[in-house]
């Protein structure tokens, strides 16, 4: 057992080693960076923080509005084929996430699928693209919406599969009409695997980097390019380590917030043992 | 796997005479000694402080109620729980330090555990292969593993392709080829439907007598104990209240908790007033005395006394003699074979008495609602100290109501 | 009465068929350009056409790339898998509370913003002095991926009849010998699991292998956002990235088929069936986050 337990031990340190930062390392200790980001002239960085969570925040509630009729569909009327149209609705994530950003680009491109599409049929005038369909904060949104979407409506899902039918039924004997059983059973019951959907977008949105740079325009870009910024063009290690460990302490706050509601069989089978 | 570390020619051999001649049997090995074997998990101790003598070749029970610790105590003795203290002694070597690998002794669990992944040729043939038998005498031990439980033909087959039963074959065999010092059974009769349960029971017990291996069998069921058992170890929060053979266990049940776990006792509250000519006189309640011959009769004060079902005497109301209470019969429960009578006596307790259905004639003969007189030979009560909890207290107000309907008090 | 209504059912029904259809367009787009003869992916289509699959494998540096990243997924998916049965054996020896930390310790690297992973690693590997590397690449993937190899392989773990290997201690078998022969055969389904997750997040890794990845030998997803935004490399990137979906999509039927196919083979081994549907529903739970993440 003992042989067994020190990989374990192992491979925590080294990934926790692996996330040290090391903030103004080599010549001197100091806290410039931190107040310059905090309250000085990084206004522009707080600037698309707060862009950054407000898209986030914008895109994590669309997602799961959006998600919840799926998680529905599949447990109340898809009830015999519901496994296999789960996998459906998940197996575009078993494709490449770039490519489907990149795919996205092409439809929504200048002279893409939508644009062109438009022209042929003299809707616009032939090379007149919509402007916001690219580079801007609806593409951006969008394609994040589309990546997560189904992934969301998965914990949504469990925790309907996982419910008593039963209690609908109890319900409806009791004299309650079909919206009401939702709004006063279905939807409060639910809640968990909602809130754990929410959560599933929000946390990992935060550093989201890579469909900004594809679809994104220069006023659309994230925190998190922010930080690959500092790290490739204009290298600033310093200043980027700041960035880098707010997105971190931000991250890890929401996580300490919302991270009982996130269930896995492993935390829920720890708990039950304790 | 074969081989032990013990020396044949050390430790007693009580029962030897007295085995049955068996085949591959290892004559003078198998006896187990558990020497204030405890067993504590963080504040909660399982098993406390258990001495018992486990004599080598005979089929002996560990009986108990859920999480009485017997489990926690076979798990000792394979070998998967290391006791906090004590001794586990096979054949008079201490194998507590011992993993359970190296001991000479098997285990059936109560879920078989048979590797689903392997055929049972291959799943008895596991343990064979792990000690690096040649591969013929694989094969040949295997074969008359699988002949022993009647699955000759089954060695191709998949566990998921078995039946519970079979199932449960494969895994004693898997466990008997190798020719443990012991073998430890844990509940395995549990998943199975009851008759199959009856068969196997009968069979597990020739299966016994035939190998002539030590069994250490583990059941919370009574019934299954006394049937199959030659001693049986009661064992209650930890601790073994008495070990003995099915039937001293129930004829002389030590304290109530063994009395009231085999079968129904008839445990009542009662109080010695004093000796008598033989045994002593108790007295159930004010109106009501009888004399016991049985059990701890130097006592005096409260004490509770045991009386079996079938050893009740259930008579017309109008009957004389001593040792007799009056009764209403409140309840008839039709067992087929016999005849259970939920009787209220007159001295204040509730008694279940058994009558053989012989006929039309005794199956009508009853009714509830019906007085009759309840005749308690001396012989067949005990005298149990009060001590240990259990069931059978007097209620004071039925009591009254009884007394007012015995046939003095009519009209 | 049934909670939902006709009308109900039928506006859900339809939602959830346009939403697949939202959710399948990008990839058919990529499909339907790849055999488009125009070097511009825009409407109307111009005929059908196979030469950009020719181009693009006469294009060394795309196929270079695509092997390098192979060659690293292979890599880090076993390391994974590997890591990840020590580290869930490890774990089946804790409870509670000590077994709550371990597994947040483990799984951390799921939360962290893989931007914020992939510039730790960046400055790790420059205070060591070795620079960014393919090694550094596979590193990093390992620490990304093991998560998911856990998520994986321990609950399958868990459900196995814990009797299962004290009867092969029993029996005779060292420790190790119960391992190799009882408990591995068996979790060989997760197994299989385990390092298709482990390869496909590998191979499809973009943040940190931009970082760690040295600058004449880009892996796959690097060369593809480079491709990305030149013109005129876009219809051979189009192409072998329908191949690719075809091949992901491919996978996962597959994948899905065959852990079916385990599963009916080895009937018996789960504990309880609420643990064999739990499993299958967080193994889906799994891989969709290893997609995401990057």
């Amino acid at each position: 057992m003992a042989l067994l337990g020190v990989p374990v031990v192992f491979i925590a340190l080294f990934s926790v080693g692996l996330r040290s930062n090391i903030p103004g390392a080599p010549v001197a200790f100091s806290l410039s960076n931190w107040s310059d980001f905090l309250t000085g002239g990084g206004g522009a960085f707080r600037g698309r923080f707060v862009y950054s969570m407000e898209v986030t925040l914008a895109v994590s509630v669309l997602t799961t509005l959006a998600a919840y009729p799926l998680a529905y569909f599949l447990s109340f009327v898809a009830r015999h084929r519901r496994y296999a149209l789960l996998l459906l609705l998940l197996a575009p994530f078993f494709t490449s996430y770039l490519l489907r950003v990149i795919a996205w680009q092409i439809i929504l491109n200048n002279n893409g699928v939508v644009n062109s599409l438009l022209w042929d049929l003299h809707l616009r005038a032939q090379g007149d693209a919509v402007s916001w369909l690219i580079y801007s904060t609806f593409s951006v949104a969008l394609v994040l919406f589309y990546t997560w979407v189904p992934f969301v409506s998965l914990p949504i899902f469990v925790v309907l599969e996982n419910m008593d039918h039963r209690l609908q039924e109890a319900a409806a004997d009791l004299g309650a009409s079909r919206m009401e059983t939702f709004w006063r059973v279905t939807l409060p019951l639910s809640l968990p695997g909602v809130i754990a959907g929410f959560v599933f977008v929000l946390i990992p949105t935060t550093g989201e980097f890579i469909t900004p740079l594809l679809v994104g325009g220069p006023n659309n870009q994230l925190f998190g390019n922010s930080i690959q910024a500092f790290f490739s063009a204009t290298p600033d290690w310093n200043y980027g380590s700041v960035l880098a460990i707010a997105l971190i302490v931000v991250v890890v706050v929401l996580t300490l917030v919302f991270g009982r509601f996130i269930q896995t069989d492993l935390r829920a089978e720890a708990r039950a043992e304790q | 796997m074969a081989s032990t570390a013990v020396d044949p020619a050390h430790g007693n051999e009580p029962g030897r005479s007295q085995r049955a001649v068996a085949k591959g049997s290892r004559p003078g090995t198998g006896q187990l000694s558990l020497v204030a074997l405890t067993k504590r998990f963080g504040t909660f101790t399982a098993v406390d402080a258990i001495d018992v003598e486990i004599p080598s070749g005979g089929f002996f029970s560990l009986l108990g109620p859920s999480g009485c610790g017997k489990t926690t105590t076979l798990r000792m003795i394979a070998g998967f729980e290391e006791p906090t203290s004590g001794q586990v002694l096979l054949d008079g070597q201490d194998i507590v330090r011992t993993p359970p690998s190296k001991r000479p002794v098997n285990t059936v669990f109560q879920s078989y555990a048979l590797f689903p992944h392997l055929r049972v040729f291959d799943n008895v043939a596991f343990g064979l292969r792990r000690a690096g038998v040649a591969k013929d005498e694989v094969t040949r031990r295997v074969g008359e593993a699988l002949e022993l439980v009647q699955l000759s033909g089954f060695a191709r087959r998949k566990p998921s392709q078995l039946s519970g039963g079979q199932q449960q074959r494969v895994a004693l065999a898997r466990a008997l080829v190798l020719k443990p010092a012991v073998l430890l059974l844990d509940e395995p009769l549990g998943a199975l439907d009851a008759k199959l349960r009856r068969q196997l029971q009968v069979e597990l017990k020739q299966l016994q007598a035939q190998v002539g291996i030590t069994f250490v069998y583990v059941t919370h069921d009574q019934e299954e104990a006394l049937t199959m058992s030659d001693r049986i170890a009661v064992i209650n929060h930890g601790r073994i209240e008495q070990a003995a053979s099915p039937k001293d266990l129930y004829e002389e049940p030590a304290n109530a908790f063994v009395a009231d776990f085999l079968g129904v006792s008839n445990l009542m509250d009662a109080a010695v007033s004093g000796p008598a000519s033989v045994g002593a006189r108790v007295s159930l309640s004010d109106s009501f005395t009888v004399d016991v011959t049985r059990g701890d009769v130097g006592l005096r004060g409260p004490v509770k006394i045991v009386i079996r079902p079938e050893r009740i005497n259930v008579e017309p109301a109008d009957s004389q003699g001593s040792n007799r209470v009056p009764g209403l019969i409140s309840n008839i429960v039709y067992l087929g074979s016999s005849l259970q009578l939920a009787i209220q006596l007159a001295s204040g307790h509730a008694v279940t008495a058994m009558v053989p259905n012989t006929g039309e004639e005794a199956a009508s003969a009853w009714a509830p609602g019906m007085l009759v007189s309840c005749h308690l030979p001396p012989g067949a009560l005990r005298i149990l100290a009060s001590d240990h909890a259990g069931p059978g207290q007097a209620d004071p107000a039925l009591a009254g109501t009884a007394a007012d309907l015995s046939p003095g008090n009519q009209g | 009465m049934r909670p939902v209504g006709r009308l109900g059912s039928t506006g859900l029904t339809i939602y959830f068929w346009l939403f697949v259809v939202f959710l399948f367009a990008p990839l058919a787009v990529l499909l339907i350009f790849s055999v488009n003869s125009s070097p511009t992916p825009t409407l109307p289509l111009s005929g059908f056409s196979t030469h950009w699959f020719h181009e693009a494998f006469s294009n060394t540096v795309l196929t270079n790339a695509l092997v390098r990243s192979v060659f690293i997924a292979l890599v880090a998916a076993v390391i994974a898998t590997a890591l990840g049965i020590m580290a869930s054996l490890g774990l089946m020896a804790l409870r509670g509370r000590s077994l709550s930390m371990a597994l947040t310790l483990l799984l951390l690297p799921l939360v962290v913003p893989y931007i914020c992973l992939a510039v730790g690693l960046l400055i790790l590997v420059e205070v060591l002095g070795s620079g960014p590397s393919l090694i550094a690449v596979v590193l990093g993937h390992c620490v990304i991926v093991l998560p998911f190899a856990i998520l994986v392989i321990m609950p399958r773990l868990r459900s196995l009849d814990p009797a299962m290997n004290e009867a092969a201690l029993d029996l005779g078998a060292s420790s190790f010998a119960a391992l190799r022969l009882i408990t591995l055969p068996l979790l060989a389904p997760a197994l299989v699991s385990s390092g298709i997750i482990c390869f496909v997040t590998s191979f499809d890794e973009f943040a940190i292998a931009s970082f760690l990845a040295p600058s004449g030998q880009p892996t796959y997803p690097v060369f593809l956002y480079a491709s990305a935004r030149t013109p005129a490399l876009l219809p051979e990137v189009i192409a072998v990235g329908a191949l690719i979906i075809a091949g992901s999509l491919l996978l996962v039927v597959l994948a899905e088929g065959g852990r079916r196919w385990a599963e009916r083979r080895l009937v018996g081994l789960t504990a309880s069936p609420e643990a064999a549907v739990s499993t299958a529903v967080s193994d889906q739970q799994a891989v969709p986050v290893a997609m995401l993440n990057d």
